[in-house]
């Protein structure tokens, strides 16, 4: 039995036309799932078509093995962490957190055990009392959390719960949630938009585009096989340089891009010779040698021009110039504090050299 | 030390045109007018004397008390009237109507008559309610009536009628827009959490959209209570109202110094109910940022 | 936001208030522009042209709908207006207040032409001096829609009929306690005791809810009459019934057995005035034959010069105008001024109050 299953969900609004296209999905119970994207690509409205904050217009949508398509959101065995945190602010912490049984009337004694527990499950037990306003932002998030998980749904929807906390912040708080996801046992749909967030959190993201999955897989298979240049360029950074196919051989092709010819793994694509290619190249799989310390046997390279460098504390990000509008980006891990100095100044030639096992080539050329 | 000096010069330049125009268009009047509500009448006009004979009066006279706690009827229905026509309407704007254009065309048609002349309005009333009115008129035709009514027009409920035409904006508008500043999500969360949607208006909306209908009360009634018009335009004999008693007060009695007693005690009655509704709101007041 | 909100709503019912204290105020005077404080007729543009034309000033008039409107209008301040036409039992207060200036009877020619009993009318003369000259005179009968009243009523007790209730109407005025105190026998209406004005006051309130309005101008009484929300009232007279004829609305006015109210109105300069040649100049034409006729016609009011009526009026007219028979004032009940007036107008109130 799977914890969510949409089937052609299909969803349009009058002005932003079909915002769902046709999409099918299953989620199996106590996954943590993603939907990554950038906004617009329709994956808040296939959470509120799970919430029931929106209907379809064709499709159907089950949680837990029920069909819930036409059930209105408060019967729905489901609930929402909502981007805002969407707390009640005439009400206090407790009566957040217990508003709902409230109102379904559950013996008082039963609430206020729930609200406890819930609110030590966030570690805001001694907050009970303060109005929402009095809080801070993480101090909302968690409360929003405890509101959601007091009434023990089958699913947690999760709304872009961490994008008005700051960098530190949010860090803490996606590890927590990682943990309250092992501890509770329930399904979690994530929507957001911040690809890290997703790969640090997620066993499986749905990257989506125009109201449609693109991919589906584990952050990792994900990052190291992208099916297409969108998701190498949404899931981390990559390089995308037009090539043509030189020559064609087992399971891998000869392409020639730039100045260099690559010996690139073809992953069951099917890339004839003379075809236009896209190749990605992650910055961290490429490093910068200098131009005269070129070592014999590694055919593989690209010649350019340092732009400048981008100190990003543990990484160095450099920029080159290799003939193409865009500059290539390389990152360069920092280990030691000698290394650092040791760069090459901006505007002096350079060479790279790139793990060919980590290209990925794409039929047809993208513009990034 | 200049530039402070100078800072401070700017600021009172900024802050002296707002205050002399309180000063000269509120506290000046109203300390005339009290200055004579403790004059004493005497034949021809009045003089100048301290004396409480004139509050006595208000406590002492029947009359007075009769119209007081008419005024008090009638401000009372025609806020309550118009708060239950206002906050359907105010509330289908806000959460039924999704486009944003069609909710702004009603939302003007509600407004409009903010700037049809009150007279006109309160005229209009009359040409409907009368004897030989549309109304009356569309009675008998319908069969509903054999003869035309006297009921409708003269009395205190052509005076309600009225008043809450002309004053339903003040009731709509700080309702609307207390609606409207409610976040969306608020009603999708309280859904959320398993709460239909009867529940969720009763804790949720209406607690939150309090503040709106706190003002638009405070508007309305401490408008139709100081209406002189109506009662004179659409009312009856039994239409008198307390702004009457002042406006004969300053006109036909030549008694300044009762009718501004009388106007001191209008003006108490204003202060209580605004800080009454004031303080409600301040302990419910809400962070909705 | 929500304190804006509130000194708005502060601000809005203070300036309601505040209206009323100054709605007296109204722009000063421009020199040769003569401003009138006058009942409805008194300055009706078929003599006003004739006026300006030959004065060369320039005539605006301000309409009072009760007696009681002078004094407030002037205790506002002087310089607003330069003429009124105030009846004679309000012309005392305004003397008393200090509110009008003495009238030069040398520059009215036709001052000693004016019915004599009208003259020496102790409210218009005193501290030596003359303070109005009188200019038109009349009865204040009842009137009544002749297509729902068949029998012509005959007495003010009419107007307490229950078979009217709802059409009846009443001038929003002190008077009404004058011919009130008349159909109950009280001897001198301008002279009630407590107890006779406990009377009046009772029976006044027992007539409310049989009343449809107390009405304040001669328009909005000929509105509520043709409208057919009125069927019979108290009147000014002539001009009321005029005006209605000429809308075609079937009304006739009827004098009751207990006699009508009388009154006369007479012209007073305010004091400071700066327009002082044009107002005896209005003065002078207003008592002259195109003066007087001109007032006649509109009102149908009685004139007070003879004289010159007799040059302009038909001898029918002159006749039914009772120009001819000076006693027929006597048979009146011509207004005076209660010396009691604040009790009498705290009792008007009181009656208006009443629930």
């Amino acid at each position: 039995m799977n914890a969510i299953s949409l089937t052609h969900l299909t969803k349009s609004f009058p002005t932003a036309g079909r915002v769902v296209d046709d999409l099918t999905l299953r989620v199996r119970q106590g996954e943590f799932i993603t939907l990554l994207g950038p906004s617009g690509c329709g994956k808040t409205t296939t959470l509120r078509l799970i919430a029931g904050f929106e209907f379809p217009d064709s499709g159907s949508v089950s949680v837990a093995g029920t069909d819930v398509t036409d059930v209105p959101p408060y019967r729905r065995p489901v609930n929402t962490v909502f981007q805002d945190y969407a707390l009640f602010p005439h009400m206090n912490v407790e009566q957040n957190v217990g508003y709902g049984m409230w109102v379904a009337r559950l013996p008082k004694r039963e609430i206020s055990e729930r609200v406890a527990a819930a609110l030590q499950m966030v570690g805001l037990s001694e907050k009970a009392a303060a109005r929402p306003s009095e809080l801070s932002g993480g101090q909302k998030q968690r409360v929003a959390l405890a509101r959601a998980i007091v009434r023990r749904p089958k699913v947690l929807l999760l709304d872009e719960p961490l994008s008005a906390l700051d960098a530190k912040l949010r860090e803490a708080m996606q590890v927590e949630l990682r943990h309250l996801h092992r501890k509770l046992g329930i399904t979690f749909l994530l929507v957001t938009h911040d690809q890290s967030e997703a790969m640090v959190m997620s066993d499986r993201i749905l990257i989506m585009e125009a109201g449609k999955v693109v991919q589906d897989g584990s952050p990792l298979d994900l990052y190291d096989s992208p099916a297409s240049p969108y998701v190498a360029d949404f899931l981390g950074t990559s390089n995308l340089i037009p090539g043509n196919v030189h020559a064609t051989e087992l399971d891998s092709i000869r392409v020639k891009a730039v100045d260099a010819l690559f010996r690139v793994r073809t992953r069951g694509r099917s890339l004839p010779t003379s075809a236009n290619v896209t190749l990605a190249i992650r910055p961290e799989k490429t490093e910068v040698i200098a131009p005269e310390s070129s070592p014999v046997g590694t055919p593989a390279q690209l010649t350019g021009r340092i732009i400048e460098h981008f100190f990003h504390g543990g990484m160095l990000r450099t920029a080159i110039d290799i003939g193409l509008p865009l500059p290539f980006l390389v990152d360069t891990q920092i280990k030691s504090a000698a290394m650092q100095g040791q760069q090459l100044p901006p505007g002096s030639p350079c060479r790279l050299r790139v793990d060919e096992d980590s290209i990925v080539a794409f039929a047809g050329s993208h513009r990034p | 030390m200049r530039a402070s000096t100078r800072e401070a010069w700017l600021k009172s330049a900024l802050v002296l045109p707002p205050l002399a125009w309180t000063l000269v268009f509120m506290f000046v009047p109203y300390a005339i007018m009290f200055t004579y509500s403790f004059y004493t009448r005497k034949y021809p006009t009045f003089v100048p004397d301290f004396q409480f004979g004139n509050y006595i009066a208000l406590f002492q006279d029947v009359q007075y008390r009769q119209v007081f706690l008419r005024t008090l009827k009638i401000a009372s229905l025609v806020s309550l009237f118009a708060l239950l026509l206002s906050y359907p309407v105010a509330y289908c704007l806000v959460f039924k109507i999704r486009s944003l254009r069609l909710r702004m065309a009603l939302y003007m048609a509600v407004i409009v008559p903010l700037w049809v002349s009150y007279l006109l309005r309160a005229y209009t009333w009359k040409t409907i309610l009368g004897s030989q009115g549309v109304l009356n008129s569309f009675l008998v035709w319908a069969g509903i009536l054999a003869q035309p009514t006297d009921l409708l027009l003269y009395n205190q409920f052509s005076m309600v009628i009225t008043l809450v035409h002309i004053f339903i904006p003040f009731m709509f508008m700080p309702i609307f827009t207390s609606l409207e500043k409610i976040p969306r999500s608020l009603i999708e969360a309280s859904k959320d959490l398993g709460v239909g949607r009867g529940w969720t208006f009763l804790k949720i909306t209406l607690p939150l959209s309090l503040p709106g209908v706190m003002a638009g009360f405070t508007f309305t009634f401490c408008l139709s209570f100081g209406d002189f018009v109506a009662p004179f335009l659409v009312g009856g004999p039994d239409g008198f109202m307390i702004a009457n008693i002042v406006q004969s007060q300053f006109g036909t009695a030549l008694n300044w110094p009762l009718g501004s007693a009388i106007s001191i005690a209008i003006l108490a009655i204003v202060l209580t109910v605004i800080s009454i509704s004031d303080r409600f709101e301040r302990s419910g007041r809400l962070d909705l940022g | 936001m929500k304190r804006i909100v509130r000194n708005v709503a502060l601000a809005a019912a203070s300036a309601s208030l505040g209206m009323l204290a100054f709605s007296a105020l109204a722009p000063a005077q421009a020199e040769g522009q003569l401003s009138l404080l006058v009942w409805e007729g008194y300055a009706d543009p078929s003599f006003v042209k004739d006026f300006e034309a030959e004065s060369s000033c320039k005539v605006q008039a301000t309409y009072v709908g009760s007696n009681d409107d002078f004094a407030p209008k002037l205790a506002a301040g002087g310089g607003v207006y330069d003429l009124m036409s105030v009846s004679s039992d309000a012309a005392a207060v305004l003397v008393a207040a200090g509110f009008v200036e003495p009238v030069d009877v040398s520059k009215v020619p036709e001052y000693n032409n004016v019915y004599e009993s009208f003259r020496t009318l102790p409210a218009l003369n005193s501290d030596g001096q003359v303070w109005a000259v009188p200019f038109t005179w009349g009865a204040n009968p009842f009137i009544y829609r002749t297509d729902k009243i068949a029998t012509p009523p005959d007495t003010i007790a009419a107007l307490w009929d229950p078979q009217y209730k709802g059409k009846i109407g009443m001038w929003d005025d002190k008077s009404m306690l004058y011919n009130t105190a008349r159909m109950l026998g009280i001897a001198d209406p301008f002279n009630m005791s407590d107890e006779e004005l406990e009377k009046v006051k009772a029976k006044l309130i027992e007539q409310k809810p049989l009343v449809r309005k107390y009405w304040s101008t001669a328009g909005e009484l000929e509105n509520l009459f043709a409208s057919n929300e009125m069927w019979i009232s108290y009147t000014w007279g002539g001009l009321m019934l005029n005006d209605l004829k000429k809308q075609n609305v079937p009304v006739a006015e009827f004098t009751p057995k207990e006699g009508a109210d009388g009154w006369n109105d007479n012209w007073m300069i305010a004091k400071g005035s700066p327009n002082i040649d044009c107002a005896y100049k209005y003065i002078n034409f207003m008592m002259s034959p195109k003066g007087q006729c001109g007032v006649s016609t509109v009102t149908g009011y009685s004139a007070t010069n003879p004289v010159a009526a007799k040059t302009c009026m038909t001898p029918e007219e002159f006749k039914a105008k009772h120009q001819d028979d000076i006693s027929f004032v006597e048979k009146l009940h011509m207004w005076q001024a209660p010396p009691r007036i604040d009790v009498y107008t705290n009792t008007w109130n009181a009656v208006k109050a009443a629930p």
